[in-house]
């Protein structure tokens, strides 16, 4: 068997070979890039570039176009991930209580999730057109009924609804507002697997134990059980909101939106590294970026995971 | 234990509508998008027409702008028509041209989406791209993962360790150095920076290492027994029975790479030729005035359905295969 | 405590019919064993005297009250589960504790963050602790209180659950085959310590299992159920020795019981495979089958008429006892039968040799093609020649 076992090491060492060369070259040393680059003014196609110390990084906190994008970036992610995650979780309660119909409403819920996101934000905002769109045109419907007697609704019958995607006071919540349609679905998925997963006799036992209400079935059941999806479901919702670019670029192809409102770190990125090719500042970005997926996940790691270990 | 479920009560039909206003906004755009898409320009700027729209026959300017018969065309034409003074022969020719032009706003849509940008170019790019990806990952993934999982080697639990850490990077995260390593290469603008830092997925190692976990070591020795290498090993004896795995991992990869919209729109410029679905549909909304949204939604049908229709079909699969990241 | 009785219960999913009218009386504090194979509605019938499924028709009791329509919750029961079903999040002290907090504790002072304020929560929640420390004290599972299920082994598991059941008083228990899912020495330990729980509490048991084993060595009376019918309600040893119908006798026992088909003629005569049996049956002429348990059927020692020719065809050595597995010759259609030998015995039996089987006097038992028991009688004059 000596042989054999030899066989075994070599072949072992040239299986993980290629994945271990992709590994570092399409995900680490990228990382290393991003630092260095980080510290300089460099430019793709110029010839040389100077050190620039922690310049980069200075203007990150100092200008007002930054603050724009962490503002916009973290109204994003705290409050769209939160919004994916209870909507998910509510429409899987709803869902698993029915006698009939999930199906459908898993498969309906779950469609945005498959689409094309970009395509479906172009629609969107044909939906939201301030004049032609949908969206306006139902909201005109309701108008001379009792709902005009909410002032916001009131008002836009006498003035006009909002232009949704122009008006800076709507423009990064019209956003979280697809994020969180194309999002909540696939959370659903996740805590209706997680729902079917729960053993029933814990729900007879707690039933036996003096279980009344569906909040006591919930509180000492389902949430606990769910304790594991949760943690996947919250560490998933933040990492992905922070990826949003497909919405905002598709909104606002230029600018991120009315002053800049909807200015999230991935398009920052694009922008600035890309487009404008001030590759230091970009890359800047992106360290800054990684810290927050690490913090996210040191998070996951040390506090939620620690709380639904059993 | 939940109580005895009715079909009919309050507490039911309570639900029921709370989940249908859902699939309403749920729906909203879906119909939107197929509503628009088989619509004559102006009843989509007049909001009219319901679903389908009146599909009456409608006149495309555009082909009436390129087909507008010039002084040779009109002197081409004399002989056809005796007798006739030259705007009279204009007349006539633009009659039938008008009739040339003419088509139902669905016809005029889906044709329009196809001849105005090189649809099809995208689609099979589409193809190409996401074919690619998925076929790279699985000759990378699959080898390594049969290691980690059932062969002894030196330094297995340090790459296995690294396999976990590179998981928590999002490959979008590193798009700005990724790009100027291709870039530096002068590799933007080809299928090879659309594939290049996809081929590698940590996700796939760890899905198929996990599954091979569990498979048992007796069937490997026997196949070592019967003298194969470990190499046939991988795509003989593993590769069939991780079947269910990997389709559920092509779900998960063919999905992510359809729809990724971020990387393409990094490393491809201006080339029409290498434009991925969504990329061509924002070159369609670049250059689309008013009337153009008919056609524009006709584009998103085309490229939003296949997967849809896929998915209706194999619900299970897919809903399996996108949450896989999911079974961690 | 409490007594429990069912009034024709019936249960229905759909056109399967579980249960089909199912009348027992449990008296106050008695050990009852629902006994029967998987599937023949035992476990379906404690879920309705739980509460947690609705009997289709029939009348359920608790302590002489009718609790059709009420909630588990108020039923006051206690039920533990084949998968224990304690609550994995949480460590078993809690575990012990969730069903006095249900109980004691008002919905306000159940909420997070606002419940804490309540006065006179922390009182009620230092006497469920003590409970708790009593109960854990019984089962001797003190050491255990801080630990989650899923660091303790299944013996253990299986107190952790009993203790959760216990810790309320509840007027009865309820257990769904609580030890089946323990390896075979615990599972013997753990039947002698729920007995001796039993006796110590005194508390009424309805007890289900497919096992008749802890049937037998557990309980007051052993309730047989088979296809949704209750067959036989008796304690342990009349089910054994005295089964009323041929499903009872079948079910119970091992090695299974012995059947021989026979008739019955005109003045109630009966023979078996050319036997012919001494008493005699108060029934019409027709066919009967003939059981008789592998202790009654001994080895002759040589063939006559009130022997059954019969050659070995596996020898199964308990030690004790040795089983000889025989088929029937001489019109037995190749029939099997089981007969137990000492070993001094058997040893001059091997696998292929021909015997003389013989039945005990007095105890074989008959059965009518309704499956129901016939009582044998003595004979009232002695005639037939040859017979047992």
């Amino acid at each position: 068997m000596a042989t054999s076992a030899s066989a075994a090491r070599t072949a072992g060492m040239l299986f993980v070979a290629p994945a271990l060369v992709l590994m570092f070259v399409i995900l680490l040393v990228p990382i290393g890039i991003a630092g260095v680059l980080s510290l300089s003014d460099y430019s793709l196609g110029n010839p040389g570039f100077n050190w620039v110390g922690t310049e980069n990084y200075e203007k990150l906190v100092s200008r007002s176009r930054y603050e724009k994008m962490f503002t916009a970036t973290l109204t994003y992610v705290f409050v769209a991930a939160p919004l994916t995650i209870l909507l998910g979780l509510g429409a899987a309660l709803l869902i698993n209580s029915l006698a009939w119909g999930r199906d459908f409403y898993k498969t309906v819920y779950f469609l945005p999730v498959m689409a094309t996101l970009l395509a479906m934000a172009i629609v969107w905002q044909f939906a939201l057109h301030p004049t032609v769109g949908i969206v306006n045109d139902m909201l005109a419907s309701g108008c001379g009924t009792w709902l005009e007697e909410w002032g916001w609704y009131g008002r836009g019958c006498a003035d006009g609804f909002p232009n949704w995607l122009g008006d800076r006071d709507y423009a990064i919540w019209v956003v979280i507002f697809v994020g969180v349609w194309q999002g909540f679905g696939f959370n659903m998925v996740l805590y209706l697997a997680g729902l079917t997963s729960i053993p029933r006799d814990l729900y007879a036992a707690a039933e036996m134990d003096g279980a009344r209400t569906a909040w006591d079935r919930f509180r000492i059941v389902t949430w606990p059980m769910l304790g594991p999806t949760t943690v996947f479901v919250v560490t998933i919702s933040i990492i992905r909101a922070f990826q949003v670019f497909d919405i905002v670029e598709a909104f606002y192809p230029i600018g991120a939106g009315p002053g800049r409102s909807a200015y999230v770190m991935l398009f920052a990125i694009f922008e600035k590294g890309v487009m404008e090719n001030l590759v230091g500042i970009g890359a800047a970005i992106t360290v800054v970026f990684l810290i927050f997926v690490l913090i996210v996940t040191v998070f996951q790691k040390t506090v939620l995971e620690r709380r639904v270990h059993y | 234990m939940a109580p005895v479920r009715h079909r009919f009560s309050v507490g039911e039909t309570i639900k029921h509508a709370v989940l249908l206003a859902g699939a309403f906004v749920v729906l909203l755009p879906f119909y939107v998008m197929l509503s628009f898409s088989m619509k004559a320009p102006n009843e989509i700027e007049r909001n009219v027409g319901g679903f389908f729209g009146s599909q009456a026959q409608m006149v495309d300017e555009r082909c009436m702008k390129r087909g507008e018969p010039d002084r040779d065309a009109i002197a081409a034409a004399r002989v056809d028509f005796p007798g006739l003074d030259d705007s009279a022969v204009r007349a006539a020719l633009m009659d039938t041209l008008r009739q040339e032009c003419s088509a139902t706003p669905v016809v005029f849509n889906y044709t329009t989406a196809f001849t105005e940008a090189p649809l099809l170019r995208y689609l099979i790019n589409g193809v190409i791209v996401t074919a690619s990806i998925f076929l790279i990952q699985v000759v990378v993934a699959l080898p390594a993962a049969y290691a980690l999982a059932k062969l002894k080697f030196w330094g297995r639990d340090l790459v296995f360790g690294l396999v976990l850490f590179c998981l928590l990077i999002p490959v979008h995260a590193v798009a700005l150095p990724l790009y100027l390593m291709l870039a530096k290469a002068g590799l933007t603008n080809t299928y090879a920076a659309l594939v290049i830092p996809w081929t590698i997925s940590v996700f796939g190692i760890f899905l198929m290492r996990q599954f091979f976990m569990t498979v048992p070591d007796d069937l490997i020795d026997a196949a070592r027994v019967d003298g194969m290498s470990e190499f046939s090993i991988v795509w003989k004896v593993m590769l069939p029975t991780a079947i269910p795995a990997l389709l559920a991992f092509a779900i998960f990869s063919v999905v992510a790479h359809w729809n990724d919209y971020f990387w393409p729109r990094i490393v491809i410029t201006g080339n029409r030729e290498l434009f991925t679905p969504p990329l061509g549909l924002r070159e369609f909304r670049g250059d689309a005035d008013g009337s153009f949204w008919g056609p524009m939604m006709a584009s998103a049908t085309v490229i939003v359905m296949p997967l849809i229709v896929a998915f209706l079909l194999a619900q299970r699969r897919f809903i399996e295969g996108i949450t896989l990241s999911g079974m961690k | 405590m409490a007594s429990i009785s069912l009034r024709n219960i019936r249960k229905q999913f759909g056109d399967t019919t579980v249960l089909d009218g199912v009348s027992l009386d449990i008296a106050d504090g008695e050990f009852l064993t629902l006994l029967g194979p998987s599937g023949c509605g035992k476990s379906t019938l404690l879920r309705i005297i739980a509460g947690l499924e609705d009997q289709s028709s029939g009348d359920v009791e608790i302590g002489g009250r009718t609790v059709n329509g009420v909630r588990p919750s108020a039923r006051d029961l206690a039920m533990v589960f084949q998968s224990y079903a304690l609550y994995p999040h949480l460590s078993v002290e809690e575990n012990m504790m969730t069903p006095l907090r249900l109980r004691d504790l008002g919905l306000i002072e159940r909420l997070p963050l606002i419940g804490p304020l309540v006065p006179g929560r922390k009182a009620k929640l230092a006497n469920a602790r003590a409970a708790v420390r009593e109960t854990a004290e019984t089962l001797r599972i003190e050491a255990l209180l801080g630990r989650k299920p899923g660091q303790l082994s299944g013996g253990q598991r299986q107190r952790a659950a009993l203790g959760r059941a216990m810790v309320r008083n509840p007027v009865a228990f309820l257990m769904d085959e609580p030890l089946s899912n323990l390896d075979a020495a615990l599972r013997v330990h753990m039947r002698a310590e729920l007995a001796e729980l039993h006796r110590q509490l005194g508390a009424t048991f309805v007890y289900v299992t497919h096992d008749q084993a802890e049937a037998l060595t557990m309980s007051d009376r052993v309730a047989v159920m088979m296809e949704g019918e209750l067959l036989q309600v008796s304690p342990p040893s009349e089910i054994y020795d005295n089964p009323q119908d041929l499903r009872v006798a079948e079910f119970i026992g091992s090695p299974k019981i012995n059947l021989l088909a026979g008739e019955i003629d005109g003045g109630g005569r009966v023979c078996a495979m050319g036997l012919h049996l001494r008493r005699v049956l108060d029934a019409p002429a027709g066919p009967v089958t003939i059981a008789i348990r592998p202790e009654h059927l001994e080895m002759a020692e040589r063939a006559s008429d009130a022997t059954l020719p019969a050659r070995v065809v596996h020898k199964e050595n308990l030690g004790s006892d040795v089983y000889l597995h025989s088929v029937l010759e001489d019109g037995g259609d190749g029939r099997r039968v089981v007969a137990r030998a000492l070993p001094e015995a058997a040893t001059k039996v091997g696998v292929g040799a021909s015997v003389s089987l013989r039945l005990t006097r007095g105890e074989a038992m008959a059965f009518g093609p309704d499956r129901r028991r016939l009582e044998f009688r003595e004979p009232v004059v002695e005639a037939a020649a040859g017979a047992l």
